[in-house]
């Protein structure tokens, strides 16, 4: 058995998703009487060894590799190191690049792919695996009938402790062609603003907060939380905040730890993008509003007064 | 130019799911089926490409791998413009073997542009479109937010995590596309509906794929405990429990 789980970095560092991502990797491994592989790019050796110490056995820090949105060949510079050090799991987080290569890797070794994980499986051998469906109405259970699988975690799976593990680093640099009927026309790297899907804190706004102009107490209550800013998709789809800023099916998928819902109603679609939070606080003035639901902690209330005593209360 | 617009059927989103008496099945009876919404985003964009100017388009076609209860939605997008629609008769099992009947489909057939949504709205793999670029050996990218075409070449915006790309692409390429692609999914009109039924939808036999996952049980998720309701005007409170009970502060 083997098990390997491939991270790209991010800004030449890692994420809490993407440490947690180690770290579930690691319980999956132990549950597997196994050894975890840890299979970085885009990372500094001392900080894929940073990563690894998530639970990883060992660390192969790869350099080189063809452009990132060259997706066939980077597949066949990374093929021989999945081949061997994934000969039972292949392992990705849920980020854009990783699940396009869990897709190629999958389909170049005839390998199953199951997406959405966040539990350890039910059974190792036959491996059976738990996952949400129709946007959490359902869980399905899902048999793989033959060894060697991809699997995708969904983020905020695994309790991320550093320096559990002193894994074994390797670095490697992988050369690739690259494919010259793509071209990189214009780049933009970000502005370096905490991401939206990457934020452990969110703040969110529905159409109850009537207009662009009152979300003040929202980028306030952002602000003392160290939160990032998420809307509803009548929000954004009405100009008062961003695209970037859409959560739900519809929208960005996140998952922090905690997600503050402030004038939303929890509409099926709303809640299929924010229900992998850890703990959902809601405001909201309609005590029957379906966000109650599914949150934790609620006040009934209206956002024009609860808002602001809340951020009074914080700052003290 | 052809391109194709993977389209998958999907019970609305907003239908109660019911679990079949056996527990290892989903009781489809009474479920209204939908496009996948994303699906009629790709559509939408790609009958926006056809109608641009001198596009060099000549087609936009449907393609579904799926048994007669999907015709009435590959109908609807017939009726929305697709010039035509094929339709793989078999129920879609998991992702790989969908995306290996399409492929064999795409060997018969050639298009410079196929499109595939992010996910669909029932099982919410996320991978046919990327594994179905991966067994035809087609380019391949996933994160598509933007897509025009430019001297027969495509070009696209690609989001990452973080970052973005503006690439120029030359076909033929499987594109995954997200939001961002189209603004609102096109609905039919009088006439798309009438044009519709004489629109050719052709049915054609899958190749033999073996599924190498098996949908074994399903379960309705615990009920959440109840949520913790705090007075208006005790923000306090919340703030205490956040940070003893839930511990996230
Ligand atoms: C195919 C499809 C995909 C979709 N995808 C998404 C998606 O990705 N994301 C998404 O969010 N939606 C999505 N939707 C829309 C979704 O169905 C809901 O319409 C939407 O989520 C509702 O947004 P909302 O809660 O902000 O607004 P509303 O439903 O209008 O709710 C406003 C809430 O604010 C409360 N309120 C009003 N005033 C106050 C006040 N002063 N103080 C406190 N509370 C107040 C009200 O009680 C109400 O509960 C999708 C719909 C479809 C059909
Ligand atoms: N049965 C199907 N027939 C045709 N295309 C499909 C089918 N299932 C999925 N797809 C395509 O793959 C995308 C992602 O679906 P999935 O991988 O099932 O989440 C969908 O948006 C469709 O474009």
């Amino acid at each position: 058995m083997s098990i390997a789980l491939y991270i790209q970095g991010r800004n030449r560092s890692y994420t809490p998703h993407q440490s947690g991502w180690v770290a579930f990797a690691s319980s999956f491994a132990k549950s597997a009487d196994s050894r975890l592989t840890l299979i970085t790019q885009g990372l500094p050796p001392d900080k894929a060894a940073q990563l690894g110490g998530f639970g990883a056995d060992e660390v192969m820090v790869v350099d080189g590799m063809p452009p990132v949105s060259d997706l066939h060949n980077s597949i066949e510079a990374l093929f021989p190191l999945f081949k061997e050090k994934g000969k039972t799991f292949i392992l990705f987080g849920n980020d854009t690049h990783s699940k396009a290569l869990a897709a190629l890797i999958a389909a170049r070794l005839e390998f199953g792919i199951v997406t959405g994980v966040g539990a350890l499986p039910e059974s190792f051998s036959p491996l059976v695996l738990t996952r949400k469906a129709f946007s959490g109405k359902v869980l399905t259970s899902t048999l793989v009938g033959k060894p060697g699988v991809v699997l995708v975690f969904n983020a905020g799976v695994g309790e991320a402790v550093a320096g559990i593990s002193s894994p074994v680093i390797a670095e490697l640099h992988l050369n690739g062609n690259s494919d010259e009927g793509i071209v990189v026309d214009s780049e933009e790297t970000g502005d370096g603003k905490q991401l939206l899907t990457d934020a452990l804190r969110v703040v969110s706004g529905g159409r109850g907060m009537k207009g662009p102009e009152n979300w003040k107490p929202l980028e306030e209550l952002a602000s003392v939380l160290g939160a990032a800013l998420a809307c509803s998709r009548p929000v954004s789809d009405e100009g008062w905040r961003s695209h970037h800023e859409h959560v739900g099916q519809t929208g960005k998928v996140i998952a922090p730890e905690l997600y503050v819902a402030c004038g939303i109603s929890g509409a099926i679609q709303h809640v299929a993008g924010i229900n992998g939070s850890k703990v959902i606080v809601a405001i909201n003035k309609d005590k029957e509003a379906p966000i109650f639901e599914v949150a934790d902690y609620g006040i009934v209330g209206d956002v024009n007064t609860v808002l602001p005593s809340l951020i009074k209360a914080l700052k003290e | 130019m052809k391109i194709a617009v993977c389209l998958s059927h999907v019970p609305d989103t907003t239908t109660r799911i019911k679990i079949g008496s056996q527990s290892d099945q989903i009781d489809y009876t009474g479920v209204q089926w939908v496009i996948n919404p994303w699906d009629e985003l790709a559509l939408t964009r790609a009958l926006e490409l056809k109608e641009l100017p001198g596009s060099g388009v000549d087609e936009v076609v449907v393609v579904n791998v799926g048994d007669s209860i999907a015709d009435p939605v590959i109908r609807k997008a017939l009726a929305i413009g697709a010039d035509r629609a094929v339709r793989v008769n078999t129920a879609p099992s998991d992702s790989l073997s969908v995306a290996r009947i399409l492929a064999a489909f795409f060997a018969t057939e050639r298009f410079d542009l196929i499109l595939a949504g992010l996910e669909s709205s029932d099982y919410n793999g996320g991978m046919t479109g990327m594994l179905l670029g991966g067994v035809l050996g087609y380019r391949t990218l996933n994160g598509i937010s933007a897509l025009n075409l430019e001297a027969g070449k495509l070009k696209l915006s690609r989001e990452m995590d973080g970052s973005r790309q503006i690439l120029v692409v030359e076909p033929p390429l499987v594109a995954v596309v997200q939001k961002g692609i189209a603004i609102v999914p096109r609905i039919p009109s009088m006439r798309g509906v009438m044009q519709a039924r004489t629109k050719p939808l052709q049915v054609v036999d899958p190749v033999k794929v073996e599924a190498g996952l098996t949908t074994i049980g399903y379960s309705y998720p615990k009920p959440k405990g109840a949520c913790r309701m705090v007075a208006p005007g005790n923000e306090n409170e919340l703030i205490a429990l956040l940070k003893t009970e839930a511990r996230v502060l």
